[in-house]
Parts: structure tokens; sequence; C-alpha cells
């Protein structure tokens, strides 16, 4: 490519935002999660009377279904809950709706209680030694941290990737730039056309080559820039920081890497993500993880 | 209750129960991840009710059987058949509220973007 950077904007005083420190998981936290664990594994139980937050099956007659269900306190149909309050299974309940009156006979109330947090729940998790809510604990709050190091670290270079496009000095090649939008505007055109939306709806390809130009630095500076931040800040051979990339990448999106390294020869837009994967990954190995580190 | 994950072999027996709610995802589809926790809370709030999911990704039989298009694509069945679908964007509590509206009480999904 004839486009290039000519000074790279320096991104090692750049602090880490605000709103990714104190990361890590809270105590608070995973009492949620245990909780959660607990819901997931409700039983449910049979009741007398119904109550705030049981679940009513109830016959209709007048309605337009024959059988439906009445959730008291979830506020999906407010008139129909209430009317089923306090009723018992065999009662009939008379309801006026819009002029209508329709009659629900109650045929079952049950409710979902949730499963205690004992290890006995733990064991149906079926996690490799993790066989009590103590061990649970620290296997989910390592789960979650080294989860949230590793997205917290990609955002923020993400971040900065997207900073560098800005405030770095760059020289763009005209033709480049117009060949690359155009490509893009034609490739989306092309997909809208063919699934099937009236011409009308879909902007011109020139309409969206201007539209693109507007944010070039989105659509088109990573083709060179990120390539130039691997080189730039990469600490090991070029063909193990990219098999980390598409490691990563294949990861995140749960595809087969064997897939991802196929298409990346196939597509020159996969191509381009894994660099940005891979310029994503340098940034944090270099820099971001040691400052996320001290923010935890 | 957790969600339950169908594939070919269990489908069928998961759907064929008075209310049953299908939700069609895949792991590299935004807006299926962001519904994910609310169709687990809402499976968690509402018994009687079975929720599943299937991954296309994993089972393209059961989309192409459903003629899935979009993801994510929530469909509705009552007594094992088809009474309501859409795919577009559900990825809230109040959007699977208003799915269920219509799978219980046959009134309007009150989601702008819903096709009856």
């Amino acid at each position: 490519m004839n486009s290039k950077v000519i000074r790279l904007w320096d991104h090692t005083s750049e602090p880490i935002p605000e709103e990714y420190k104190g990361w890590g998981v809270t105590s608070q936290e995973i009492d949620q999660q245990l909780q959660l664990l607990a819901r997931n594994h409700a039983r449910l139980v049979e009741k007398e009377v119904v109550e705030e937050l049981d679940a009513v099956r109830c016959g209709v007659e007048n309605g337009d279904l024959p059988i439906t269900l009445v959730y008291p306190g979830r506020k999906l149909y407010p008139e129909l809950e209430e009317a089923v309050l306090g009723a018992r299974v065999g009662d009939v309940r008379e309801v006026s709706l819009e002029g209508k009156t329709i009659t629900l006979t109650v045929e079952r109330i049950c409710a979902y209680v949730p499963a205690e947090i004992d290890d006995t729940l733990i064991k149906c998790e079926k996690i490799p030694n993790v066989k009590t809510v103590d061990a649970y604990r620290v296997w989910w709050e390592e789960q979650e941290n080294a989860e949230r190091f590793k997205m917290n670290s990609l955002r923020i270079a993400y971040n900065l990737l997207e900073q560098m496009a800005e405030k770095s000095e760059l020289y763009v090649d005209e033709e480049e730039l117009t060949t690359c939008l155009r490509e893009r505007a034609q490739q989306i055109y092309d997909s809208m056309v063919s699934s099937g939306l009236p011409a009308e709806m879909v902007d011109s390809v020139e309409d969206m080559v201007a539209d693109f130009r507007e944010r070039a630095s989105s659509f088109f500076y990573p083709k060179f820039l990120h390539p130039y931040v691997i080189e730039q800040y990469r600490t090991e051979p070029l063909q193990a920081v990219m098999d980390k990339a598409i490691k990563a990448f294949a990861e995140l999106n749960h595809y087969d890497p064997a897939d991802v390294r196929r298409d990346m020869d196939l597509y020159p837009s996969y191509r381009e993500m894994i660099d940005t994967t891979a310029a994503q990954l340098v940034l944090a190995e270099t820099y971001i993880h040691e400052k996320l580190k001290e923010v935890k | 209750m957790a969600v339950v994950l169908a594939d070919t072999n269990s489908f069928d027996a998961l759907i064929n129960t008075d209310f049953a709610v299908v939700d069609f995802y895949a792991y590299h589809c935004g807006v299926c991840v962001v519904l994910a926790p609310h169709y687990n809370a809402i499976s968690n709030d509402l018994p009687l009710i079975n929720f599943i999911k299937v991954n296309t990704d994993e089972d393209p039989a059961l989309a192409e059987r459903f003629g899935i298009r979009g993801l994510p694509t929530v469909v509705c069945f009552r007594d094992g058949k088809e009474i309501y679908r859409t795919s577009y964007g559900p990825r809230s509590r109040e959007d699977m509220d208003g799915i269920m509206l219509k799978l219980l009480y046959n009134k309007k999904d009150p989601n702008p973007y819903a096709r009856d």
C-alpha cells in the first residue's frame, strides 16, 4: 500500500479509562452468581392458594384462547393477574376485559422454589474438581476475573487503536481510499439487494461511499495502521503474534481456528479482522495488562 | 428453571407441551448475546413454559426446518404448533414480555418491529 503511518500517536501515557477501574469480582457478585445458579436449578412446587409470583394455569371461556397461564405480579396482563389472586384450584373468576366478560377456571397453581445453595447444588454443575460452595466461589472468581481481564484489555486496546487512527499523522493515498470504500459499498449494496430489500430502500453505492469517507478512520485506516502497530510493538516473531490472534479471534467468536485460517486466506476483510485482533493483543501485552492489574 | 438447549433429537419432545418458546441463536450474533441473560431470566420467572434454545451453527438442520433467516429468531408454540415468531431483534426483558403477551393471551406484541 502507498498509504502509510508517518508518525504514530504515543499511547504510553494514556491512563486506563475510569469505567475499567475496579474491574475485579466482588464478594457480592459471587453471591449473586450463586443465587442465579439456585434459580437455574429451581424446583416446581404445587400450591393451594394463588399468591404474587405464582404461576396459574387457567381454563378460559369467552376468551381468545381456551387455556392460558397467568403470572400474578409480573404485570404482563394486570387485570387477569389481580383476578386470580387468592383463588384455589377449581375456583371460577369472572373478568371484564374490553367490554367482554371472560370466565377463568383455576386448574393449577405452582411456583418455582430456588434450590438450596449447598454442595449438592454445586455438584449438579459437574465442574471438574469443584464440589463445594467454597470451591465454587474460588473457581468462579478466577474464571470471571480472567474473562474480565481479557475482555477489558481488548476493549481498551481497541479504544487506543481508534485514538491512534484519529491522532496519528498519516499519509492517505486518495486512489487507494476511494477504491477501498467503493469495494466495500458495492459489497454491502449487492448483499442488501440480493437479500430481497426493495431497491428504493437501499442507498446507492455513491451515497455509501460518501458516508464511508467521513468514517475513513474506521473503514480504511486500519488496513495500514494496524499492521504498523503490530510491527512497532510486537515482542515476539510475527508468526507467533498472528497465531495468538487467530486463536483469540476463534475463541471470541466460537469458531474453529482452522476455519479462521482458511477464511483469512480467502477473504481480505477476514485478514483485516485478524490484524486488528493482533494489534489489540500486542497493545494489551505490552502496555494494558500491567496498567489494568494496578486498577483491579 | 434453566433454559434447555435442544438438538434435532430432543426438539419435538420439548415443544410438544402447552406452551414453548424457542430462541434460535448463534454465538457470532451480537443481538443473541444481548438477549441471552434476559431469556434466561424470563425462563426463571415464568414456570409452565418450556424455554428452549437452538444453536443454529451446531444444528443447522433445525434452522433449515423452521426457515430461520435472521438471528435471533424467537418462535412460540402452543400444543406443539407454531403460533408466532419474531426475528426483529428481541433484546430485552420488555421485548420478551411482548412475545409472552402474544403467546399467552393472543395480544399484540408491542415490539414496534414485531410482525404479527
